[in-house]
């Protein structure tokens, strides 16, 4: 099937009356959820996963596309007027965005962040189109030894980009991958950790445990967190002056280009698009020092380079079967569940989910452009909702959600453990990401490490003496010197210019909701 | 999710100016995480390591254990000042009785369904852990009862303990 056939399947899937309600009630409670202080499009998926297991495989998904791509436009909102990033990727747009909002430039803000993230979402939508048919003729190639390397390459990228400390990104991704194996061997069938207990031969159920790290942990955290004290600035609709348009068209055309490469990258997610396209904005501009201090072009390139990343790190996902971030990760786990496995057979054996997907991020960028322009007024009222208030609605659809699950008291324990040490791990500065991709990855890497052994007799050089494998090792091995020597160049950089000067600013990820 | 300016190590972040200085240190979870990692590793060491030459049940668990086990070591001996939030008394005082309210949560829902349990549990967490008044308290939490009711187990049909005054 060549792309264009593919799409028009896929609108084919995504324009029936009941896609079309899906779509837009997950790009609407995104929105709202991105709008809601401390709750993360992360957050907001795994506490929603059990409402669509009740859906089919492909509506499910568009549902939760819908959600984090929603969720990616209303953290803008919060990011502009109270100068809280309502997910880790606005982070950047509070720089320029808020002090926009404080000149009384707020509607020009949230226009030409709506309009600019429109533009990324499609353009990178389109390049998704493109580059399906390659990508999945690449993986079909893949066996089990390259799968195998694709996910370990997955990981070192995590840590890679890790926004806090390298140690405890491996740390937790080491926890990760053991809580993975925890229930029958996959390969022999044996029982492993399970200590007696029957329920546990099924393994932890990856949803409570990702439930409890982001949303009881969440809230636990933000219970006693310092309240934010910024006043929220009025804005009634969003529409940019022409000025405005002309000076973001260039930063908008170079974020849709950074965000949607970027976004294919495992481990880009979407925090390095919004920095990567500040940086180069910054750079190119004739004046830098108007950085920070309500640049427009500090608020177009990087929210349509978040938009952009957003939509294309599923393509990984959905033809590799290789989540390149927390909410991916979730993503992998919803289609698991549905019985649909992520993967090289995926667009093949179930294009109508591969498309669907695909054309209902049109249709759902759409939505979002014409929902933001003339109501963001609305949405920004929500921003007046109490946050104990968000944080019990939180607990509640966790619970009754995880008891969903199985019916089981038993997951519940699970989740509420794992709240419990998704606050502790925030509390002492460790990144909950690394350890929810590394147990979605774990049995992935187990399995075709083992499997690939098998298949040599043992032999390890099954792993350096296939094409693709070797281009993959060379790969991980050219990314691991990179990184030590871009660690060794920055020592000696900050060694060479003096303690006690300030750093480039760093995103606390152990903070973050995601 | 607060954004931090990183100073050098010896001075705190911006976000936690105002906050007493940040005593809270890695040694704790550092050390859990090794003492889970070792436990780990032996008991990888007895389900087997290699099976007719071949990868046993054990090996990944071990290699998993192994590096948990290097990078708790790391962890442990590396600088414990950075990124971490200092635990208060305060705080303790309103966690401790969160995670008691969930717990009550799990043992309620089999019971007595889940519109009562919500009411319950969402009582005691509004007015007792949030502080929040009585009116809001006492209100907010049946109507989301009602509302989870009414959007797991009426719209998404979703089997779930439902109160015995509500239809199923």
């Amino acid at each position: 099937m060549n792309a264009l056939d593919g799409l028009a399947q896929g609108f084919s899937v995504a324009m029936t009356f009941d896609n079309l309600l899906i779509v837009l009630l997950g790009v609407t409670i995104g929105m709202v959820v991105g709008v809601l202080p401390g709750l993360g499009p992360t957050a907001t998926i795994a506490i929603l996963l059990p409402v669509t297991f009740s859906l089919e495989p492909a509506s499910a998904i568009i549902m939760l596309a819908g959600i984090y791509y929603g969720a990616m436009y209303g953290g803008t909102i919060t990011a502009v007027l109270v100068k809280v990033p309502g997910e880790v990727a606005s982070v950047i747009t509070t720089f320029d965005g808020y002090a926009m909002a404080r000149q009384g430039r707020a509607g020009s803000a949230l226009g030409v962040a709506a309009i600019g993230s429109f533009i990324g979402g499609v353009g990178a939508t389109a390049l998704l189109v493109v580059l399906a048919a390659p990508m999945v003729a690449i993986a079909t190639k893949f066996g089990p030894p390259e799968l195998f390397l694709v996910a370990a390459l997955g990981v070192l990228l995590v840590l890679a980009i890790a926004s806090g400390s390298l140690v405890k990104a491996a740390l937790m991704a080491g926890l990760g991958i053991l809580l993975a194996t925890v229930g029958q061997d996959p390969i022999d069938g044996s029982p492993r950790f399970i200590f007696g207990s029957l329920e546990l031969l099924g393994g932890l159920d990856i949803v409570a445990i990702a439930m409890g790290l982001f949303g009881l942990g969440e809230v636990l955290h933000q219970l006693h967190a310092s309240k934010n004290t910024e006043e929220s600035i009025a804005v009634h609709s969003a529409y940019p002056t022409r000025q405005d348009l002309r000076q973001s068209a260039g930063p908008i055309a170079r974020g849709s280009v950074i965000g949607a490469v970027l976004g294919l990258i495992p481990g880009g997610g979407s925090v390095l698009p919004p920095m990567a396209s500040y940086a180069v904005e910054r750079k190119r501009a004739k004046d830098p020092s108007r950085f920070g201090k309500g640049a427009i072009e500090g608020v177009a390139g990087p929210e349509t380079a978040n938009n952009a990343g957003a939509q294309t790190s599923f393509l990984p996902l959905l033809t590799l079967g290789l989540p390149t971030s927390s909410v991916m990760a979730l993503v992998f786990g919803a289609l698991l569940l549905q019985g649909v496995t992520p993967g090289p057979g995926l667009v093949s054996d179930h294009p109508d989910i591969f498309w669907g997907i695909i054309a209902s991020m049109f249709i759902g960028n759409l939505i979002l452009l014409l929902m933001n322009l003339p109501l963001v007024g609305l949405f920004a009222q929500l921003l007046k909702i109490k946050p104990t208030v968000i944080g019990l609605i939180t607990i509640v659809v966790t619970m009754v959600g995880v008891y969903s699950l199985g019916n089981s008291e038993l997951d519940l324990v699970v989740a509420i453990v794992a709240g419990v040490v998704g606050y502790a791990l925030r509390k002492t500065g460790f990144e909950i990401g690394p350890l929810i991709l590394a147990m979605i990855l774990g049995p992935m890497l187990e399995k075709n490490l083992r499997i690939a052994l098998t298949m040599s007799g043992g032999d390890p050089s099954i792993f350096v003496s296939r094409p693709y494998s070797l281009a993959l090792v060379l790969l991980m091995v050219a990314l691991v010197v990179l990184s030590v020597w871009g660690v060794v160049r920055r020592r000696r950089t900050a060694r060479s210019v003096g303690e006690g000067r300030l750093e480039e600013p760093r995103f606390d990820g152990a903070s973050s909701p995601h | 999710m607060n954004q931090h300016l990183e100073f050098s190590d010896s001075s705190p972040g911006v976000g936690q100016a105002d906050a007493e200085p940040a005593q809270g240190s890695t040694i704790l979870p550092g050390a859990t995480l090794l003492a889970l990692g070792v436990g780990a590793a032996a008991m990888s060491l007895s389900l087997g390591l290699s099976k007719d030459g071949l990868p046993g049940p054990g090996l990944w668990p071990l290699i998993a254990s192994l590096l948990m086990v290097v990078t708790a070591v790391l962890v442990l001996v590396g600088p414990q000042h950075r990124l971490c939030e200092p635990l208060t008394r305060p705080e303790i005082a309103q966690t401790v009785p969160a995670i008691g309210i969930l717990a009550v949560f799990v043992a309620l829902l089999p019971a007595v369904g889940v519109v009562t349990t919500c009411s319950l549990t969402g009582f005691a967490w509004l007015r007792f852990v949030a502080r929040e008044g009585w009116r809001l308290s006492l209100i907010l939490p049946p109507v989301l009862g009602f509302a989870i009711y009414l959007i797991f187990v009426v719209m998404l049909r979703v089997p779930m303990p439902v109160d015995a005054f509500l239809p199923r």
